[in-house]
């Protein structure tokens, strides 16, 4: 099979795009030992089945995508999609080298928290800057569907954080 | 939450320089290691055609064994319970015969009987099904080489029950999910999915694709405590198996919406294989009223 990038341009993308894809991995998965197997997986594609991009962000929001699939691919046998504790320790969700300071581990608590849904569009929303339509588009829902989840993560999150 | 904190967390949301070399060297050596995957496929293809003489020259065990090799796989859940023995429940499938006329692109389609005519295979159906145009998401796993090593078939709203107000949206666009609204009933809270996944003995076993059909199902282990509870195996007279059902906390996915669920419900999940296909339902219902939907299934 022949790689489309040479172990240099493989290399780049990989830095310039692997913690991009590890947040929404986790967002989606809850743990280190899975998210590795997407980014793995991810990465692969990358190098061996995606087309030619035009732009940088084609690529990136490619990449998006694929992470996205195979997320959802994982968590399609249902029960996997929250048997990740968030009370588990970070070794076991294999974090610990996120050095998190408290006030960031409850935020980490509480967001972990929310329904996977309503994790992924916080996410893609307030920290990516992506609009609902393109999350629509990423996520392959309707705008409707994701403007609801924002709108009730936000809100969850907001009384949990007060309680 | 205070916005500057989030994303302070999420800055810190990093692999580890363990993970990254891992990954870079299991992606730079995967065209390698696939090589060498196929190499020992073809040397898997000349021992199964070597087992086959020895079966045409009635070598009795040795033809049991490869027939089991060839035709079937087995789904194994090791379940631990807090306060039981742990067992190991086994599961038998079969690689089955999927008809050439069987679409090799992913797909909508409207009803289980369409794609059952199609692919040349009987798929249990319920008489509660909830059928509109688009309503199934057809994905067939095909390999490099062309083969079809299975499909996997998604209903997020198979099953309504006695949901009140349900609106659905489809669309013909595989890219695009089903939508609901739907108001809570005493015994649904939610629609029930439907996951059926069906493997091909036309398969190409080695192929990366096919690593997606591990996704299926096969192998769980299922630990009670572990965002997990209430594991049971719970017989379903009207099809003569038993299912193996559990517990967990979702809210089910991103198509539903519904004012009733706003945080994480009860779902339950019901796995069981016939005739050689699994089968896997999940709806935020009970699990005597999943059973009950079970038995509407011929």
């Amino acid at each position: 099979m022949e790689s489309n990038l040479s172990a240099q341009e493989f290399l780049e993308i990989y830095q310039k795009y692997k913690n991009l894809l590890y947040r929404i991995a986790f967002t989606y998965v809850k743990n280190s030992e899975d998210v590795e197997d997407i980014l793995q997986e991810t990465f692969i594609r990358r190098l061996y089945k995606a087309p030619a991009f035009e732009q940088e962000e084609h690529e990136k929001r490619w990449l998006i995508k694929v992470t996205v699939n195979l997320c959802k691919n994982h968590v399609k046998s249902f029960w996997q999609q929250n048997k990740s504790n968030v009370e588990e320790s970070e070794e076991g969700l294999g974090i610990s080298h996120w050095d998190l300071d408290s006030e960031e581990k409850r935020v980490f608590s509480e967001v972990m928290a929310l329904p996977t849904k309503q994790r992924i569009v916080i996410y893609l929303h307030y920290y990516e800057g992506y609009s609902c339509k393109e999350i629509a588009d990423i996520t392959k829902s309707g705008e409707s569907a994701v403007k609801m989840q924002l709108k009730k993560g936000r809100e969850l999150l907001k009384k949990n954080m007060e309680d | 939450m205070k916005m500057d904190t989030y994303k302070s967390m999420c800055e810190k949301m990093k692999t580890s320089e363990e993970m990254d070399g891992r990954i870079q060297e299991n992606v730079m050596n995967y065209s390698a290691r696939k090589g060498k995957i196929n190499y020992i496929y073809y040397a898997y293809r000349i021992a199964a055609a070597v087992a086959v003489l020895m079966i045409m020259l009635q070598v009795q065990p040795v033809r049991a064994a490869i027939n089991n090799v060839i035709s079937h796989f087995t789904n194994q859940f090791e379940i631990v319970w807090k306060d039981k023995e742990s067992t190991v429940v086994e599961m038998q499938g079969d690689y089955l015969e999927i008809s050439p006329k069987a679409k090799k692109k992913e797909c909508k389609m409207d009803s289980l009987s369409q794609i059952s005519k199609q692919i040349g295979i009987n798929l249990l159906e319920s008489a509660e099904a909830y059928e509109i145009k688009n309503c199934i998401s057809y994905y067939p796993y095909v390999s490099d080489s062309g083969a079809l090593n299975g499909i996997m078939l998604i209903d997020h709203c198979y099953a309504m029950g006695d949901l009140k107000n349900v609106k659905m949206k489809t669309s013909a666009d595989i890219s695009r999910g089903s939508s609901v609204s739907y108001e809570k009933g005493e015994k649904y809270s939610s629609p029930i999915i439907m996951q059926i996944t069906i493997r091909s003995n036309q398969s190409d076993q080695v192929d990366y694709d096919n690593h997606e059909l591990e996704y299926a199902g096969a192998n769980w282990n299922l630990t009670e405590g572990d965002g997990i509870s209430d594991i049971n195996i719970r017989e379903v007279e009207g099809l003569g198996i038993n299912a193996v059902m559990f517990t967990v906390e979702s809210s089910g996915p991103i198509e539903w919406y519904s004012e009733g669920i706003e945080e994480n419900e009860t779902f339950t999940t019901a796995m069981f294989i016939y005739e050689g296909i699994e089968y896997i339902y999940n709806g935020a219902v009970s699990q005597d009223t999943m059973v009950e939907f079970l038995n509407t299934l011929k």
